[in-house]
């Protein structure tokens, strides 16, 4: 299975897709980052400013859109050719299929994410305080994982579609719901009103993508309005750290059901 | 070297996709050293066949290698899927290298010719048709299998080619596996076997020498020809 997993990884890094994603991803938040050295305390750390959120959201909205896209259809693509026959043949069972394609994807996501933030960090290196760095490491490690749970939602995505087509419309359609979807219903509807607190967990649970960005907003001390009625909820009934970690564990089981669901897809198909 | 020969026993093999039965209890028993040609026409049930016994398609039925069920993974069987396509971005190294890993790192059982694949830094998006067919059927016959399974590997090869992947299949069946070889057009698999097994709509219509096959193909189409 490491095998696979080297080769998987290879052959997406030598992909044309994962070069582009990642230099999108560092101009973006470059040029974020620039923009926001106009004033210092909206550099991004020790408070939240418009630049720091103009990362933040970048890094919820693109690196995820590559993961759950690269993830659906590196999965479904390889039943179409034959190449996931061929290695199923050869003993690869669905827990490794699924499994090698979710760590290449993820670690092509996560080359994004390190090109945006390190191009951030090489940008506020001389300006920004040591004392600001736990902040922005722990900012970047929520961001892995949110991009770990979105390649384990596309996989999903992969496993279900029956051709590279509906993955890719799949996963178009899921990253939109997630990313901007759920948001406009809920405001929509007024759920929160209607629900109560029912809604404003759901609202969290159900949304890998809005659990990360809440948890980054409050590793950046956000507070009141920025938060939105979710974050609040979270922060009154928990405290800061105990909802960072609540949204962190959201994420995170974001990770492993999807991982669960899609093996299990694969298992019960035809290669 | 000679490795002692394997036997293929298929018991009640069937396959159906929603309301159609593409295999319909097919029994075939093969001893070792067997190079079968699965012949028949477009949708006869070839494909199904083979990917059943690679295990890589649901079916009902049991397919046994020595007595045991067959299972992937084991080293024993290998099997090259109709119309496969590698991944374009992986080179003609990654693609082997991967390949020889899940074949358990063993050595060949029968050595590829030189300049049988192109050379190992060239991508797979590079290549033409043909090249990357005798990248993937040298992935499938890397190692020591015994049983062989490969679904129209014949395709777009050149005639020099075609020739030296005969005789590679050939030299695997002479070194004691069982190589079942499905095609549509069969002529030169035909001329290699020992056996033909003719599927007509997913039912095993006819299993006899290779020879006496390609003998009633040429009559029927000189037959063709004269009318």
């Amino acid at each position: 299975m490491m095998a696979l997993a080297a080769f998987q990884a290879r052959i997406l890094f030598r992909g044309r897709s994962t070069i582009v994603a990642a230099a999108v991803f560092a101009v973006a938040a470059g040029l974020a980052t620039v923009l926001g050295l106009g004033s210092f305390r909206q550099v991004g750390l020790g408070a939240v400013g418009p630049a720091a959120a103009a990362i933040v959201n970048l890094a919820i909205l693109l690196p995820t859109a590559q993961a759950i896209l690269l993830g659906a259809l590196a999965l479904t693509g390889d039943r179409e050719n034959g190449f996931a026959a061929m290695l199923r043949a050869r003993g690869i069972g669905s827990g490794g299929l699924v499994l090698t394609t979710w760590w290449s994807v993820t670690a092509a996501a996560w080359l994004s994410l390190g090109a945006g933030f390190g191009l951030a960090a090489l940008v506020i290196a001389g300006t920004v305080p040591l004392e600001d760095l736990p902040t922005f490491a722990a900012l970047f490690a929520v961001m892995l994982v949110v991009a770990a749970a979105a390649a384990a939602i596309g996989v999903l995505v992969g496993a279900l579609a029956a051709t590279r087509l509906q993955a890719a419309l799949g996963a178009v359609a899921v990253w939109f719901t997630l990313a901007i979807g759920l948001d406009l219903l809920v405001l929509g509807l007024g759920a929160f009103v209607h629900f109560g607190e029912a809604a404003i967990l759901g609202a969290a649970a159900v949304d890998p993508l809005t659990s990360g960005r809440l948890a980054a907003l409050l590793l950046l001390d956000a507070d009141g309005g920025v938060l939105g009625p979710t974050g609040q909820y979270l922060v009154s009934r928990l405290g800061s750290p105990g909802a960072v970690l609540a949204l962190v564990c959201v994420v995170a089981a974001w990770v492993a059901l999807p991982i669960i669901a899609a093996i299990r897809i694969t298992d019960r198909r035809d290669s | 070297m000679i490795q002692p020969a394997s036997s293929l026993v298929v018991r009640g093999l069937g396959k159906r996709y929603g309301d159609h039965l593409a295999l319909e209890d097919l029994d075939l028993d093969l001893p070792g050293s067997t190079l079968l040609a699965v012949v028949g026409s477009n949708g006869a049930g070839k494909s199904t066949l083979l990917g059943s016994l690679a295990g890589v398609l649901r079916h009902d039925g049991t397919a046994t290698l020595d007595g045991r069920p067959i299972r992937p993974g084991d080293g024993r069987t290998t099997y090259l899927p109709q119309g496969l396509r590698l991944p374009a971005a992986a080179t003609v190294a990654d693609v082997l290298g991967l390949l020889r890993a899940l074949a358990g790192g063993m050595p060949d059982r029968v050595p590829l010719p030189q300049d049988f694949v192109p050379e190992g830094s060239r991508r797979i998006g590079e290549l033409s048709g043909g090249q990357a067919q005798r990248v993937a059927l040298a992935g499938a016959l890397m190692g020591a299998p015994d049983l062989v399974l490969l679904d129209e590997p014949l395709a777009n090869l050149d005639d020099e080619a075609r020739a030296t992947a005969t005789n590679l299949f050939r030299a695997h069946r002479e070194a004691g596996a069982i190589v079942l070889v499905a095609s549509p057009a069969a002529h030169d698999v035909l001329a290699a076997a020992d056996l033909a097994a003719r599927i007509d709509n997913g039912r095993l219509a006819t299993l006899g020498p290779a020879a006496a096959f390609l003998a009633s193909l040429g009559h029927a189409i000189r037959s063709e020809g004269a009318a």
